[in-house]
């Protein structure tokens, strides 16, 4: 219920904790109770206590030349089936799968390649979906999809919304509803929104609803979480440098 | 009903409810321990979907008395007891059961409404948060580059919020969407033309440069094309050179001082012999001509220098450093964070000339640095250490600060940014984490007060941290806000 100029409850940070300025990622586990955070430096995944405070070292590190990892800025967990899902960046069009309590060099357990460079990565334990952002469009496979698989489905945003970038998501396991960052133009105008489609969507489908804008309030949409109890919607934006609550119960 | 004849039926609904319970539970660990041993992973569907709709209590539940126990089956498994517990951290409300079908979609009315809607609540800060930090004694004005909403704030050197007052007001601002600034993190003064160097860290790959007036949302005089994740900022009067760190590339780029647009480097230092690892600050040794750079630790291993620059891919520019998109999968590695010393024209694959790392430094995310030549003085902003570390400048390996800045008088808290105006021998920090730059005397050690503090916001006014805020997650168990930075 933060608002305002509030000082954070807690706060992971320093040497120990190996993280650098800017990390682009992170995501709590509720059934672990741990938070997972991607190292693009170290090629690494950091998995943390849930209730981790200060100066503190990771509980695991997933690093190593059998990872695979390159330059990982993003990471979703599948709390249900226990697993890590890594997209790649720029050329690297690959979603990797790991064990979320591995420890070490391990390799991904399962590959998925994609046809266009990976944004942020979705999980539908429930449905067992993967659904992969990037570009215009929400690519959804099936959770277990590996190699050069064919998405069940391919929600592209239509054009009369501009030249749009959809990032960071959260599924609602409950309905099924994917709510995304969706970026337009540049950093300065309100034209950015949070979109809400569902997993059953494919072609080219405008979303539900739109959240924070477009032409309202976000202008450089990044993160979304999606509080279920309250039927809120939590969103950061870089350029507001804030963190803003909807509350959305039509949404949920 | 007799207590008695109740307890009875209240065992034997226990006893059935338990039966139930064991058989439900024996099957779901049979089911989740087949899934163990098929290491392909494929998923058991146990009936349309995994997570089914539960009744929720009826808000007046009967008085029920008697001992419970909770009970806890031995053969249940932690697969299957997490994943209850992820049912309960989902905290839904009852509903009829994961859709099978998409939802029809609302109304236009409905979706306008949404729309539209503003926050119920906003976290973020409404004054400046202080980071990087240049001095102008010739002017006497200090220039800070602050992170909160990516602006340059100009005070009077001189300024001293006093202990009563709200805050200090800038001289002037330079902001907005004209300007190329974006999570501005450092910034430089040049003494001659009193321009001003702005460095952008993350997502603007420009440094702009504003003349000493600029004011405003104003376009700058001219601006520099620089790799991806600049962050530290030094010029060399003397060689009129301007040199960068790069955290992405793990290298230090050197361009002529009034280089613009697309202007190639002079030189670039990157590669495995320097030893840099996530470099930010960097500083100039005038009298002895070594370049320090502070490293947080963490890197990764690419091509060499000498087989070619390729930039990252966002801006393929072959003169530029190797570029991450380069970089070796699975090749990252940890260090403790490190000061490493370089001749001041060092290029190439240059090892150091010496390493200052180790336990005894104390260096915690060691952000900013300075020199004092003529004291032979390294000064270190220890952003998470809330410290200022001193050091000599011939220090090499796991050397002891000769002096540290630190304790509740100093005010020094998360320093990112640090200058010394040699004019007047005093030392500048930026704290992000109190929205105040704080003045000492060169020499000051230990806790003390500053001599003089510019603050931005009410004293004890507190900082939500935000910095180039990326995702956002909901800690579901103890109801928190989690955000990456």
């Amino acid at each position: 219920m933060a608002n305002g100029a509030a000082q954070p409850t807690r706060e992971i940070a320093g040497q120990n904790t190996l993280f650098t300025r800017t990390m682009h990622d992170m995501a709590y586990n509720p059934v672990a109770d741990e938070i997972v955070v991607p190292q693009f430096f170290a090629f690494a995944l950091l998995t943390f206590r849930g209730d981790a405070n200060g100066n503190v070292a990771p509980l695991r590190t997933i690093m190593g030349p059998s990872t695979q990892l390159n330059n990982p800025h993003a990471v979703s967990i599948d709390p249900i089936h226990n697993e890590y899902f890594v997209p790649g960046r720029e050329e690297d069009w690959r979603v990797l799968v790991y064990p979320a309590k591995a420890n070490g060099d391990i390799a991904p357990i399962r590959i998925l390649e994609v046809d266009a460079e990976p944004g942020r990565v979705g999980i539908d334990p429930v449905r067992n979906l993967v659904v992969v952002s990037g570009g215009n469009r929400l690519r959804i496979y099936d959770r277990m999809a590996t190699g050069k698989a064919t998405p069940r489905g391919v929600i592209t945003i239509p054009p009369s919304f501009g030249d749009t970038g959809t990032g960071l998501m959260r599924i609602n396991p409950d309905n099924g509803m994917i709510y995304v960052g969706v970026g337009v133009g540049g950093r300065h105008e309100a034209a950015d929104f949070v979109g809400v489609w569902s997993v059953y969507d494919n072609g080219v489908v405008p979303p539900r609803f739109t959240i924070g804008g477009p032409g309202t309030i976000l202008k450089d949409v990044r993160g979304v979480a999606i509080d279920l109890k309250n039927k809120s919607v939590i969103v950061t934006d870089k350029t507001l440098n804030a963190i803003l609550t909807f509350n959305v119960p039509e949404a949920f | 009903m007799h207590c008695c004849s109740f307890s009875r039926l209240l065992h034997d609904r226990k006893l059935t409810l338990l039966a139930a319970l064991v058989l439900l539970l024996g099957i779901a660990s049979l089911v989740l321990l087949r899934e163990g041993r098929d290491q392909a992973a494929r998923t058991i569907p146990i009936g349309e979907d995994r997570i089914v709709s539960w009744e929720q209590l009826p808000d007046q539940l009967p008085e029920m008395n008697g001992e419970m126990c909770q009970w806890m089956p031995a053969s249940a498994s932690p697969a299957s007891l997490a994943s209850l517990t992820f049912a309960a951290a989902l905290q839904q409300t009852p509903t009829v059961g994961p859709r099978a079908v998409a939802p029809p979609h609302p109304s236009a009315q409905a979706r306008e409404s949404v729309a539209s809607r503003k926050p119920v609540r906003e976290v973020t800060d409404p004054y400046y948060g202080f980071a990087g930090i240049a001095v102008d004694p010739i002017r006497d004005e200090v220039i800070i580059a602050e992170e909160n909403v990516s602006n340059l704030v100009i005070y009077d050197r001189l300024t001293n919020t006093p202990p009563t007052a709200r805050l200090s007001e800038p001289k002037r601002v330079i902001g907005g969407d004209e300007s190329f600034l974006e999570y501005a993190c450092s910034v430089y003064v040049d003494p001659a033309t009193g321009d001003i160097f702005g460095v952008n860290n993350d997502t603007m790959n420009w440094l702009p440069v504003f003349g000493r007036d600029a004011r405003g949302n104003v376009v700058p005089d001219r601006k520099l094309r620089t790799p991806h994740t600049t962050f530290g900022i030094v010029a060399d009067e003397e060689q009129q050179e301007l040199l960068l760190t790069i955290q992405d590339d793990h290298a230090v780029i050197v361009f002529k001082k009034d280089a613009k647009d697309q202007d190639s480097p002079v030189r670039i230092l990157q590669g495995e012999a320097t030893l840099m690892a996530d470099p930010h600050g960097i500083a100039l040794d005038t009298k002895r001509n070594e370049i320090f750079v502070a490293n947080w630790g963490t890197n990764n291993e690419r091509p060499p220098l000498s087989e070619g620059g390729g930039g990252d891919a966002r801006h393929e520019r072959k003169d530029f450093p190797v570029g991450r998109n380069r970089a070796f999968s699975g090749s990252g590695r940890i260090a403790p964070p490190s000061i490493t010393v370089y001749a001041k024209n060092a290029q190439g694959d240059t090892a150091p000339l010496r390493v200052i790392q180790g336990p005894k430094t104390q260096m915690d995310w060691p952000t900013s640095l300075t020199v004092h030549p003529e004291r032979g003085e390294i000064f270190v902003a220890n952003d998470t250490g809330d410290s200022v570390i001193v050091f000599a400048v011939t220090a090499n390996g796991d050397a002891a600060p000769i002096r540290v800045i630190k304790g509740p008088k100093t005010m020094v808290d998360n320093p990112t940014g640090i200058t010394i105006d040699l004019e007047n021998n005093e030392l500048w920090v930026a704290n992000f984490g109190s929205h105040a730059a704080t003045v000492f005397p060169v020499d000051a050690s230990g806790d003390v007060a500053p001599k003089r503090v510019i603050r931005s916001a009410p004293t004890g006014t507190p900082s939500p941290m935000l910095s180039n805020a990326h995702t956002v997650d909901l800690d579901t168990k103890r109801d928190e806000i989690l955000v990456a930075n």
